[in-house]
């Protein structure tokens, strides 16, 4: 790999990317989604896998619902 | 506050009470609630738990680093009130944001470019700096040299200036996509991702 691979991949945008408002509105949807199956989840909400690519508090926030999700499904 | 309608309880450092807590936002501004934001202190209630058996590594001392936020919190609470420690209180609350000064030498720290290999990325970083200052209006420059050069929480900067977690993305994505159309145009970086076997 280059050495400037981590350099070109933080200046690359994605044309899908929804931006954090609308990744906040569907987060929830998407997370319950992703919990059981990630791929399905891109796939239904491109736009929102994008901007979680490229949006670290908003790729934290989806962590913490997923943690919270499986926390729910282990006690239940 | 007295007769809230809600009593919200988090420690600062708890990313989970943070995010539950923009949520609480969004509720209460929809449904016209109250919200009387209580600090608690997760380092004191887990006490008596064994951080070695029950915590990854680390963890104890990051909670016990979280005190001091909670310091903060309380007296940013008692000067300005209430509202003062809620959603946006863990941003608030990280040091102050370096905004008018570029550290540039960090760079090939916060993107992995190894100095044993400089003569790769020297002048790469070089075009970079000077796109940076060509090509992006001052708010862009300012936003993306506070975020990108110098390390800075995206939620901490959009606390600083008062503005928002999407404004701020927005004005970033902007910036990272007239950066790289540069260094494509100037020959430094490939047009399509380098694909590895």
């Amino acid at each position: 790999m280059n050495s400037w691979a981590e350099l070109d991949r933080f200046l690359r945008t994605d044309p899908r990317d929804t931006g954090c408002a609308t990744a906040m509105e569907l987060l929830h949807v998407y997370a319950e989604l992703a919990a059981a199956d990630r791929p399905a989840a891109d796939q239904r909400y491109p736009e929102v896998a994008a901007h979680l690519r490229s949006c670290g508090p908003c790729a934290e926030d989806l962590e913490g619902l997923l943690a919270a999700i499986r926390a729910d499904l282990t006690e239940s | 506050m007295d007769n809230a309608d809600i009593n919200f309880y988090f420690d600062p450092l708890c990313p989970f009470a943070w995010m539950t807590s923009k949520w609480v936002r969004q509720v209460a501004a929809q449904r016209d609630y109250t919200v009387d934001w209580r600090l608690i202190s997760l380092r004191m209630l887990n006490a008596d738990v064994g951080y070695d058996s029950h915590f990854p590594a680390g963890y104890e001392a990051g909670r016990t680093a979280g005190l001091r936020l909670l310091r903060r919190s309380a007296d940013s609470q008692r000067r300005a009130g209430n509202p003062a420690v809620g959603p946006g209180c863990r941003a608030r609350i990280l040091p102050q944001v370096p905004l008018d000064t570029a550290d540039w030498v960090r760079l090939p720290d916060r993107f992995g470019l190894d100095p044993a290999r400089e003569s790769e990325w020297r002048d790469l970083a070089q075009a970079l700096r000077q796109a940076v200052e060509e090509e992006l209006t001052e708010h862009q420059r300012r936003i993306f040299t506070a975020i990108a050069v110098n390390g800075v929480p995206l939620d901490a900067l959009a606390a600083e200036l008062g503005s928002s977690r999407n404004a701020i993305y927005k004005t970033m994505f902007d910036a990272r996509r007239k950066l790289r159309a540069c260094l494509v145009a100037n020959g430094y970086l490939p047009e399509n991702p380098v694909r590895h076997s």
